[in-house]
């Protein structure tokens, strides 16, 4: 295994793929940062009557993470699939090395990438953000916090994504698949999100026609998009479940269910993992 | 005799096909295997198995007396290199680097004997030229080069010289004949290309269908290939006694039919057997290529 590792490190450490993840990463980080500190510089008044974050760092140094998870799908695809493309797992196998330790070898291996590339996207956004706006709000242990279930949430992702790239032996098809299941999982996280954020009740409300003088009143109404029952039960259990919607939940510096996502983070790693050792294994290669 | 390798009622099937059908093979030790078929006999399922990428359906073999299902066999696959299809290289490496990937992938502690493979590979000055700009045959070398590392004692080679050059091709031989005779290597070495292997192999199996028709040294294959005159006499008591004078090798086949392995002076030998009152018929060359033996080993498989 240390063998195997020490070859997916150098391997790592020369890819292009990689370094191309760390320069996104570090340039989406300052990005996000500048944007907002030339708004606060152009609207002066509206930042000023807005509580202190929105005009610190920590509002920002976690929404790179539903960035990030899509330059971890392009790199866990190409990675993994450049070993079936280029036909060097052969190698690996030809002298001897078992495919559970060849599978794990690449989950430490893309894992530890995902996890570089996001580290470095909240390292420079709050190098970034200290330096160009100044303050921050959050306290230490908070972000500790948020980081260590941002990096959960990452190491699922691509433990998730490894298994998809290593099921599939054609690498481009493999490399698209990462991305497609990334961008569904984004979606679907998007939509939970706002059916969950969706009122219990519209409020009561009451207007003038300025055309004819009437004025108009409405009851407090229930809404009919409202979650109930088992149904919000199903929706809050895939909003904490999902990776990509931990990331989102991350991103809105929602603090509740990081214990919980962290949780089943380390479920997903071990179904994941497992599924994929045993589908490899049982794999006709080429 | 001691074996590298052997394979015993040997099964792959795939999905409504059975790509290998009880293949048993024997590799000898110190040999250079040629492994002939035809296009989808069989030639690269087997190299898959023994080389892991696939575990078979039924039967099993032994390598370095290792079963397959043995957990060690990862053991004797470290003593073993291997080329299957295409070579297996990192495109985006230069030639040192792929060699060094393997070095690291087999956890030896240095890179001594680097410098020594790229050399006998002829890939010595190719410096920090990326293997995705290589020839199709310096890729070739190259796999060759990393089934080297480790200084294993068996060579799996799956079609060595296709899409080579001329010129590669040469080269390739001269490259596993070397390896045979200087570092004993046994090489197991898959080919259409029939001429070619026999100017080298030291042993043959001919696999059609899944299954081997025949494995046989080069000694027996060049028995079977070899050249000679066959005769038609009117009797072939009288031709012995006269070729016995002569001191010629020669096969009785029938009464009327024989063979004769020399160089034969017509003349000397018509007006000796006419002194015996024994009349010629026909003489006529006889002789079989390794291409000519396959093709009538195979047609008369089909047929059996």
């Amino acid at each position: 295994m240390n063998r195997l590792l020490s070859a997916e490190f150098v391997r790592l450490w020369k890819s292009f793929v990689f370094r191309l993840g760390l320069f996104f990463s570090a340039g989406l980080g300052i990005f996000i940062i500048a944007m907002r500190w030339m708004d606060v510089k152009a609207h002066p008044k509206i930042y000023a009557e807005l509580p202190a974050e929105y005009t610190s760092a920590d509002g920002l140094i976690f929404i790179g993470g539903i960035y990030i998870v899509f330059a971890a799908a392009v790199f866990v695809g190409i990675f993994t699939g450049t070993e079936y493309g280029d036909g060097t797992i052969r190698n690996k196998l030809a002298v001897g090395h078992s495919r559970k330790n060849i599978y794990l070898s690449k989950l430490i291996a893309c894992g530890a990438a995902c996890l570089t590339m996001h580290g470095l996207y909240i390292a420079v956004s709050l190098a970034a953000g200290l330096l160009l706006l100044g303050s921050i709000t959050m306290e230490p242990i908070e972000i500790l916090s948020f980081t260590g279930a941002g990096m959960a949430a990452m190491m699922a992702m691509t433990a998730i994504l490894l298994l998809l790239a290593m099921s599939i032996q054609n690498k481009a098809a493999g490399s698209v698949a990462c991305l497609l299941l990334t961008m569904i999982m984004l979606f679907a996280s998007l939509t939970i999100w706002q059916r969950l954020s969706a009122p219990e009740y519209h409020d009561a409300y009451a207007y003038v026609n300025e055309n004819t003088g009437e004025v108009i009143t409405g009851e407090k109404e229930e809404n009919p998009k409202y979650l109930t029952g088992t149904k919000r039960k199903v929706y809050e259990f895939l909003n904490n479940f999902l990776p990509v919607s931990q990331l989102y939940q991350i991103a809105l510096n929602d603090s509740q269910n990081l214990g919980t996502m962290i949780m089943y983070d380390c479920l997903i790693i071990c179904l994941s993992t497992g599924a994929g050792i045993v589908i490899f294994q049982k794999k006709d290669l080429k | 005799m001691d074996y590298i390798l052997r394979t015993t009622a040997l099964n792959k099937h795939y999905k409504g096909c059975k790509a290998l059908h009880g293949l048993s093979m024997n590799i000898p030790k110190g040999s250079i295997y040629g492994f002939i078929g035809k296009n989808g006999a069989g030639k690269t399922t087997l190299i898959r198995l023994i080389c892991g990428l696939q575990e078979p359906t039924s039967g099993e073999y032994t390598l370095y007396g290792r079963k397959n299902t043995d957990k060690e066999i990862g053991k004797s696959r470290r003593r073993m290199g291997a080329v299957v299809e295409t070579p297996s290289i990192y495109l985006d490496m230069t030639a040192e680097d792929n060699l060094k990937q393997q070095y690291r992938i087999l956890g030896l502690p240095s890179f001594e004997g680097l410098v020594d493979i790229l050399k006998l590979v002829g890939l010595e000055d190719t410096g920090k030229k990326k293997a995705k700009h290589f020839s199709l045959g310096m890729r070739q070398r190259l796999g060759i080069g990393i089934a080297l590392v480790g200084s294993p004692d068996f060579l799996v080679l799956d079609e060595p010289v296709n899409g080579l050059d001329p010129q590669g091709i040469i080269e390739m031989r001269e490259l596993i004949s070397n390896l045979n005779r200087k570092q004993q290597i046994t090489v197991l070495v898959s080919s259409h290309i029939l001429d070619e292997l026999a100017k080298f192999a030291t042993h043959y199996g001919f696999i059609d269908q899944g299954r081997m028709v025949r494995e046989m040294s080069a000694e027996e294959l060049n028995e079977a290939c070899r050249k000679c005159i066959h005769v038609e006499v009117s009797d072939t008591k009288i031709l012995a006694h006269v070729l016995d004078g002569m001191e010629l090798e020669y096969k009785i086949l029938s009464g009327r039919d024989a063979d004769i392995y020399a160089n034969v002076n017509v003349s000397r030998l018509a007006l000796a057997l006419a002194e015996y009152g024994c009349e010629v018929f026909s003489m006529q060359e006889r002789g079989e290529s390794l291409e000519s033996y396959y093709v009538n080993l195979i047609g008369g498989a089909k047929n059996e």
